[in-house]
């Protein structure tokens, strides 16, 4: 058997062939995540993201743990306002270049549409109780703000969330709700998390429904329970 | 089931039962693979290496041996499929005890979960072979018996929820205790491994688990080369051979290198669970301090490692 691994075969190359070209796949597919991700950039973990660690488990760890790091957006969105003529190139512009004259009104979203504006924003959170300003400053439109009127960073949209949906946030603090990558031992290596709005749109935040697109070929239990067990 | 329960499908598409499945299986391989199958000496006898017929069970090797069984299962699986692979041997980690919890209220069906563990463990292509099946359950249920695994529309369902099955790695394993060669057990840190070299393929196991998460392999795996994952464990997804029994192993070649499974990370609602049930600061052991969790068919006294809850 030992020989007749080393004879040499005509389809010696494809591994190393298959072996390139799952490289290549894999660089394409990672540089093409990262495109995705539009500008969503890898921050090391803070207090409203994850339990802390208790000191007991440090100790285990030989006093070291890696990081869990929390996805989070880059910073303020901004809003495209057409092309510019000459390279053609998507002009974006800041919230605040047209709201820092203007004088919010707080009844959007709520009770009255946007129809001069924003158009594209379809809203359908809080069931009639939020409306824009709940979430957006309106005294600086780059910036995110908290019932009490507190300055939220975008990045910090976290935190923005979890004041009104403690419960869902406590679960994610322990890993029940809202999904992980990596290490499920920090002593051993890091693990990557999601932020909020990597799965729910802020302004209509209900998952979407989703099409199952692997199915076993597999019939071994059916619905009336007649299985044989 | 009810007479309103829209379970009862159509002549048609109706779902085959798991016996007349076997039936099925026999007829479209034909009595010959079927005989193979079922009887590994027979294959033993002619088509396997010396040296793997004469080795030992698994567990008691000496070390420098499990290293030698490696090499040589490296050298055969370059020689059949052309591949590259690393078969390693991890052992458990001393202190760890897996265990594995759903959010019922976030899981929604998709079955990705179904197809990571196809290919993390290298599954058989023609089959879309997985340890995990997705049950579509009618709400108020939790009769896993009355789930259906065929649905294919947009998920979530109106009036359903989803309960995805794999092994339970039970505290009391009805499948060990079956096992007449002993080529199945439980290891320290909770996982219920198969040692593919030894199993005689009797299927005791398969009838014994009351959770379905046996399979069987009616043929080889049939895994293309340039789609086999070469990052492999001795008793976890190494390429198994025709007429052997396979269960999920909680990706032991992953967990047991600090890893979450591939089942989790492939989970688009962050429904899965996973972790240290001896560490009391572990998530696992919030979720089983703080949700209403249960288990399936605790009347069994398996005492699974799985845990269910709804949030
Ligand atoms: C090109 C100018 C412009 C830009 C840039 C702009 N807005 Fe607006 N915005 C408007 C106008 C005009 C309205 C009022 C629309 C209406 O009354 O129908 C409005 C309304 C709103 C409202 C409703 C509450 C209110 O103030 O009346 C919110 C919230 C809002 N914008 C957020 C944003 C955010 C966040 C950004 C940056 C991503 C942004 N806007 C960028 C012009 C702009
Ligand atoms: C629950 C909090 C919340 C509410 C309520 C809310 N937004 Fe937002 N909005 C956000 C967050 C968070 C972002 C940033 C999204 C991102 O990072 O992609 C955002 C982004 C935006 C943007 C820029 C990007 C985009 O999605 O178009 C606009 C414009 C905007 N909001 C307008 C509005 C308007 C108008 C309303 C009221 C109808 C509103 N928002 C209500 C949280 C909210
Ligand atoms: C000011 C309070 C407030 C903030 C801030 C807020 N929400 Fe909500 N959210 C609500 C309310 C109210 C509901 C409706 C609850 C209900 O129907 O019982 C809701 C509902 C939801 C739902 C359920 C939607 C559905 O249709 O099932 C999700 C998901 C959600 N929010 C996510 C978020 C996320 C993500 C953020 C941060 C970007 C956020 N919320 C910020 C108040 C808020
Ligand atoms: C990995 C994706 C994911 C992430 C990240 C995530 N969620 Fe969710 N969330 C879900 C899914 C899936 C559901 C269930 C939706 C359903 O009921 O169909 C859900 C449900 C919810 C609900 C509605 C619960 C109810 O009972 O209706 C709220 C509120 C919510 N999430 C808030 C949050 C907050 C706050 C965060 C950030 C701390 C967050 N989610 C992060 C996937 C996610």
């Amino acid at each position: 058997m030992s020989e007749r691994t080393k004879t040499d075969r005509p389809g010696r190359a494809w591994p190393l062939i298959a072996t390139f070209a799952v490289l290549a796949i894999l660089l394409f597919w990672a540089v093409y995540a990262v495109i995705q991700a539009r500008g969503l950039a890898d921050v090391e973990v803070e207090d409203v993201a994850s339990a802390p660690h208790t000191e007991a488990a440090v100790r285990a760890a030989g006093g070291k743990l890696y990081p869990v790091q929390v996805r989070r957006p880059a910073g303020p969105p901004q809003v495209v306002v057409g092309e510019d003529p000459v390279t053609g190139a998507t002009r974006l512009v800041s919230c605040t270049t047209c709201h820092a004259t203007r004088v919010a009104d707080p009844e959007h979203g709520r009770t009255k549409a946007l129809d001069d504006f924003h158009g594209e924003v379809v809203f359908d959170h809080g069931a009639g109780a939020l409306g824009c300003n709940a979430c957006h400053d309106p005294s600086d439109y780059d910036s995110l703000r908290a019932a009490d009127g507190r300055r939220i960073a975008y990045a910090d949209v976290m935190r923005l969330c979890a004041q009104c949906h403690s419960r869902q946030h406590e679960s994610y603090r322990h890993g029940a709700h809202g999904g992980m990558n990596g290490h499920w031992d920090l002593s051993r290596g890091p693990r990557t998390r999601n932020t909020c709005t990597d799965c729910h749109d802020p302004h209509a935040p209900a998952f979407p429904s989703m099409k199952p697109t692997f199915k076993p070929i597999d019939r071994g239990l059916q619905p009336d329970g007649s299985s044989d067990h | 089931m009810s007479d309103k329960n829209p379970s009862s499908p159509a002549a048609g598409d109706r779902p085959v039962s798991r016996r007349t499945l076997a039936k099925g299986i026999g007829t479209t391989l034909g009595l010959g693979a079927f005989a193979a199958a079922v009887s590994p000496l027979m294959r033993r006898t002619s088509e396997v290496s010396a040296a793997e017929f004469m080795q030992q069970h698994y567990k008691d090797l000496s070390e420098d041996e499990r290293a030698e069984v490696i090499r040589r299962l490296e050298a055969e699986a370059l020689e059949q499929s052309g591949r590259e692979v690393t078969i390693r041997d991890q052992a458990p980690i001393p202190g760890t005890k897996f265990g594995y919890a759903i959010n019922l209220s976030l899981c929604n069906g998709n079955g990705k979960c179904v197809e990571a563990c196809h290919r993390e463990n290298n599954h058989d292509r023609d089959t879309n072979q997985s340890y995990i099946r997705v049950l579509e359950m009618q709400r108020g249920s939790m009769d896993m018996e009355k789930g259906n695994t065929t649905y294919d529309h947009t998920v979530p369902a109106e009036d359903k929820f989803y309960l995805p099955v794999q092994c339970q790695q039970c505290d009391n394993p009805p499948c060990v205790d079956v096992c007449p060669v002993e080529a199945t057990w439980k290891e320290q840190d909770g996982i219920v491994v198969v040692d593919y070299n030894w199993c005689i393929g009797c299927r005791y196991c398969e009838a014994a688990c009351p959770y379905h998460a046996r399979r069987f392999n009616w043929k080889a795996p049939n895994v293309p080369a340039e789609e086999i994952n070469p990052d492999q464990g001795y008793l976890s997804n190494r390429v198994r051979p025709q007429g052997v029994m396979e269960k999920c192993h909680f990706c032991l070649h992953r967990t047991r290198e600090g890893k979450l499974p591939a089942c989790l990370e492939a989970c688009p609602t962050g429904a899965r669970i996973f972790g240290n049930l001896l560490d009391p600061d572990s998530d696992i052991r919030w979720v089983l301090a703080n949700k209403q969790v249960l288990v399936l068919k605790e009347e069994l006294g398996t005492v699974p490692s799985f845990f269910y809850f709804f949030d």
